[in-house]
Formats: C-alpha cells, structure tokens, sequence
C-alpha cells in the first residue's frame, strides 16, 4: 500500500465534498424539472427569498413546458426559476445548467440593457422587448420576449414568452434578397429591353437612310450618265480624241455609281418587309436557276441538288439568296466548266444549305471580308461587280435568323453554309 | 419614222433634265407630236378634266407619266384618271426611275398602262421611247 502525504488526501476529501454538492444540486434541479420541488431559495441583494412552486402551478407548467414557444419564469432580478424545454433546447444546454442562472447570462452584452428595462417594466405593464440570446457556435439567436408580472403571493414573478425570431428574421432577409434580386433583375431587364428598342430604331433609322440615300441618288446620277451619253452621242465629232475620252471617263463613273446605288438600294430593301411563310426551297432553286440561265448556258454550268425541304422563309428572298450564291459559285470559276451543287440536311431543328462550287476558292483571311457591302477580292477587271451579293445573302440569311459561313480550299473550290427555320410540313 | 404616230403628247415630268432628254430622245426617232408638258400631279389632272371638257376633246394620244412628282402623285393621277369616265381609254405610259412600281398600273386600267423604267443614258431612252411607241400603236389600234 502506498502512503500518501496529507495534504493530498485533503485535496481527495474537497473533491469528494464537492463531487457530492454538485450531485446534491443536480438532483435537486432535476426534482425542480419534475415539479417535485416546492421552493428555491433566491439569494438577491435585499437578502434571500424564498420561491414556492405549488402543485396547482405544476398543471400550468406541464402546459408551458411542452408548447413551442419558449417559456420561463425569471425572478424580479433576472434569476432563472424556471424554464421549458423549449428555451433549454435554443440554448443547447441542460436544463440543469439554466434555471438558477441569471438570464442575462445567456443574453448578448449589447442586449443585457434591453433585458434589464424590459424586467424593469414588467412590474407595471406587459412588456415586450427583442433579445438577442449568446447561444455557442451562434452569431445570436434574436428573441421576442413578451413579459408578464405575478405578483405576490405567488410572486414576485417575472413570467416570459419567447419567440424565436431567427427563421422569421431569415426568411425576411431572404425576401428582401429575392426582392432585391428581382427589382435588379427587373431593371437590367428594362435595360436590355430600352437597348433593343434603341437598336431597332437606329437600324431602321438606318435603313430608312439607305433606302431614301439611294433611292434619290438614282435621279441625278441619270441625269450625270444620260447627259454625258447625250453629248458623246451628239458632239462626239466636235471634240478630240482627249475630250471623248473625259466624257467617256465621265459616263463611265456615272454608271458605275448607278450601279452601286442600285445595288444598295437592293441590298437596303433585302432587310425590309419580309414576308416569312412556309417555302419550299425546291421550287425557289428552280426559280433562281431560271434566272441564272444565260450565265449557266455560257458557262456550260452543271448545278445538282438534293431533295430540298420547305423552310420558313420569304420566297422573293430565298431565291435571292440561292441565286447570288450560285451566281457566285459561276463567276468565280476555275477554267474548267463551274459545277455547282446544292445540299440540305437537319441540323439542331433547322435546315443547314451547302452550296458548293469546283471555283478558285477563298483565301481563310477573307471569310469575314467577303460577306461585307462593296468589299471586293479582285480588281474590277477581272471579275466585274460592285461586291454586294454576299453582304446581301448574309442580310437575308439574318434578317431569317439563321446563319451564313463560308468554308474553301483556295484552288479546289468553296462551300457557302447557311441554316434556315423549319417550315410547317 | 413613217409608222403611225401620236399626234399629240401629254409630258408629266418635274425633272428638266429629263423633259430635254425626251425632246432629244422623240427627235432621234422623228416624233413629231406636239408635246404638252406639265410639272407636277395636280397640273396633270387639270390639264387632262378641262382637255376633256372640250368640245371635240382635246386629250391628247399619249401621257408619259412620272410617278415621283409634287403636288399629287403619279399614282393620284392615275385614279384621277380612272374614276373619270371622260378620261376612260386614255393611254398613259409610266415612265419612272423606280425599279419597284410596277403595279402603279392597277391604279388605272393595265390594258391602258404600261410601265417603263428610265434607263440610265440616253441611247437606252431612245430604245425605251421606241417601246413606248410600239405600246402607244398597239393599243390605240393603229
């Protein structure tokens, strides 16, 4: 056996004392829980008092401790003399670790001052007061307390109703957000809808503009061309070699500015007034090739097809479309006759079109450029033309909400894409 | 030009120029019809009711009629023109700059109207003149 020196078995003895205390206060808070306690005794600075629980109050309490608000009864003070489950379970503590606590204990430091008015007040009215609770691995629990007084003889008493605020307070919050992200919503909204508007007007602004610009240009360029062709044709003989070569310089410009208005006149109408209907392209194709027929009987053109579908297209625009592109495909030959064909297959809901051609092709650099108005890639000499045809096709297929792309090899040939709605079958 | 020609012509044409130009263009093709020129829509009108009213009637053969004109359009004429039973068979070419008025002509009666489009020199303009002669000789049956 070992021998221990005393003031170890002392320390052993005051543990022991108090492991007992500490049993002793347990049971007696339990005994409090189970309503089998008459009376605390309340240790307050105008000495101890002395608080009884009746049985009569135990039916009452059976009532409070079971309901979900919190409930809990405080002395004049602020000592815990009772609590619910309800508030020990807010807390996350034993009951036995709340009642005889001071309730400031589990209050915020900030609202200790609105607990203490609040018990203040009691005594006179019914009061009710906002409480944030310190609750452990919590930013706060916010309560609202609405307080009773009892006055004796059953009291003096404080009796308090809690109600958690903190689902109310975050579903607010979250309302609030939602708000805010719908009026923020809302405005870029009207934002994207006053942008769109303000694009619509400048573009038809815009279109307006081009068709008036080159629709008036027309007279006075005739009047340039007509009179030039007038002179040349009557006063030819009175002029020299140099004077018949300024007129004809004169004239020549002229047409070729006619030409330019007329093409942008005809490239401002191609945006304008569509008429979206079910089409068959088929029969479009017959219609462009028709009007392609001197060029593919010079040429010694052969232009196949597949079967093409119906799309939902204006017809006047899509045998435009088809036929610029196989014009295209045509002029822009290699020495061999220019075979053409025309594909069309389902692509994501729409119809993707390839018109493909055995030409000289497209340098990769250009495939943006050649879709602009009046951007030509060979001098004017060798394949004549005011450059609007693409930027027409690319106006039509747009103005369709399809898309239009070019894919080439330089010297083998080049294959224009485009898609187009579905037409109703 | 030894073909059968209007004897007299209604010019409806706000352009200068281009009432020189078609003095110049009948000249080439030894038009002699006496030429009556107005300058805009309402003249037009006028100058057609009050022709009409006159015992015999002086309308004349033929109108070249502009279709972007002041005061009343080319079109207005043209209902002018049908709504009148006086005015009923007149032969009225449209000669205009527009490529995309070729319905103007249901204003009127399209066995009395035809319409051309102003060609951009003036050799062109003899040739449409031409087919405006030829359209003139048709349809007044000589």
């Amino acid at each position: 056996m070992t021998r221990r020196s005393d003031p170890t078995r002392n320390l052993e003895a005051q543990v022991q004392e108090l492991q007992a205390q500490l049993a002793e206060a347990q049971d007696a808070l339990e005994a409090i829980h189970r309503g089998q306690v008459d009376a605390i005794i309340v240790s307050g600075p105008d000495g101890e008092r002395i608080f009884s629980l009746t049985e009569t109050a135990s039916v009452y309490r059976r009532v409070v401790e079971t309901m979900s608000e919190s409930g809990l009864t405080v002395s004049p003070e602020g000592i815990i003399i009772f609590c619910n489950d309800r508030f020990a379970n807010l807390l996350g503590l034993p009951m036995t670790r709340i009642v005889a606590r001071p309730l400031a204990d589990f209050v915020a430091p900030s609202h200790r001052p609105a607990l203490a008015r609040l018990l203040q007040t009691a005594p006179t009215r019914p009061a009710s007061a906002r409480i944030l609770l310190e609750v452990p691995h919590h930013p706060g629990l916010p309560i609202h307390f609405w307080a009773n007084y009892l006055p004796p003889p059953d009291g003096p008493l404080v009796c308090l109703v809690g109600t958690d605020l903190s689902q109310l307070e975050m579903d607010q919050e979250t309302i609030l957000q939602l708000q805010e992200q719908r009026s923020a919503l809302q405005e870029s909204e009207n934002r994207a809808r006053q942008t769109a508007e303000d694009l619509a007007r400048s573009n038809r602004d815009l279109e307006q503009f081009a068709y008036v610009a080159s629709h008036d240009l027309q007279e006075p360029l005739r009047m340039v061309s007509g009179f030039m062709d007038l002179l040349e044709d009557r006063y030819a003989g009175q002029l020299d070699v140099r004077g018949r070569e300024y007129v004809h310089f004169a004239l020549e410009g002229a047409q070729r500015a006619q030409r330019l208005v007329a093409d942008l006149l005809q490239y401002s109408r191609a945006g304008r007034d569509e008429q979206l209907q079910t089409t068959d392209a088929q029969a479009a194709l017959a219609e462009a090739l028709a009007n392609l027929r001197t060029a593919i009987d010079e040429t010694g053109a052969t232009v196949t097809h597949d079967p093409l579908p119906v799309v939902q297209a204006d017809p006047t625009r899509l045998v435009q479309l088809l036929q610029n592109l196989i014009a295209n495909a045509i002029k822009f030959r290699r020495d061999e006759p220019p075979r053409v064909h025309v594909a069309a297959s389902a692509r994501d809901g729409q119809w993707l079109f390839a018109v493909q051609d055995n030409g000289i092709g497209i340098p990769p650099d250009q495939y943006e450029r050649i879709f602009l108005i009046f951007q030509r890639l060979h001098l004017r000499e060798t394949y004549p033309g005011t450059g609007v045809g693409l930027a027409i096709c690319k106006r039509i297929v747009e103005r369709h909400g399809g898309r239009i792309w070019v894919e080439s090899q330089p010297g083998q040939g080049t294959t224009f894409y485009f898609t187009l709605h579905r037409g109703e079958a | 030009m030894s073909e059968p020609q209007p004897r007299s012509i209604l010019l409806v044409e706000d352009n200068p120029g281009d009432v020189v130009m078609t003095r110049e263009a009948m000249g080439r093709l030894e038009v002699h019809a006496e030429l009556y020129v107005v300058t805009d829509g309402g003249q037009a009108i006028d100058y057609l009711k009050s022709a009409a009213g006159q015992q015999p009637d002086q309308l004349p053969d033929l109108v070249l009629l502009d279709l972007n004109l002041p005061v009343r359009t080319g079109r207005e004429v043209l209902a002018e023109v049908n709504a009148d039973p006086r005015l009923h068979g007149l032969l009225v070419a449209i000669l205009t700059s527009s490529a995309h008025e070729q319905d103007a002509c249901h204003h009127y009666r399209p066995e009395y109207c035809q319409y051309f489009q102003k060609p951009p020199t003036f050799r062109e303009l003899v040739e449409r003149m031409r087919d405006i002669l030829r359209f003139w000789a048709t349809r007044s049956g000589r």
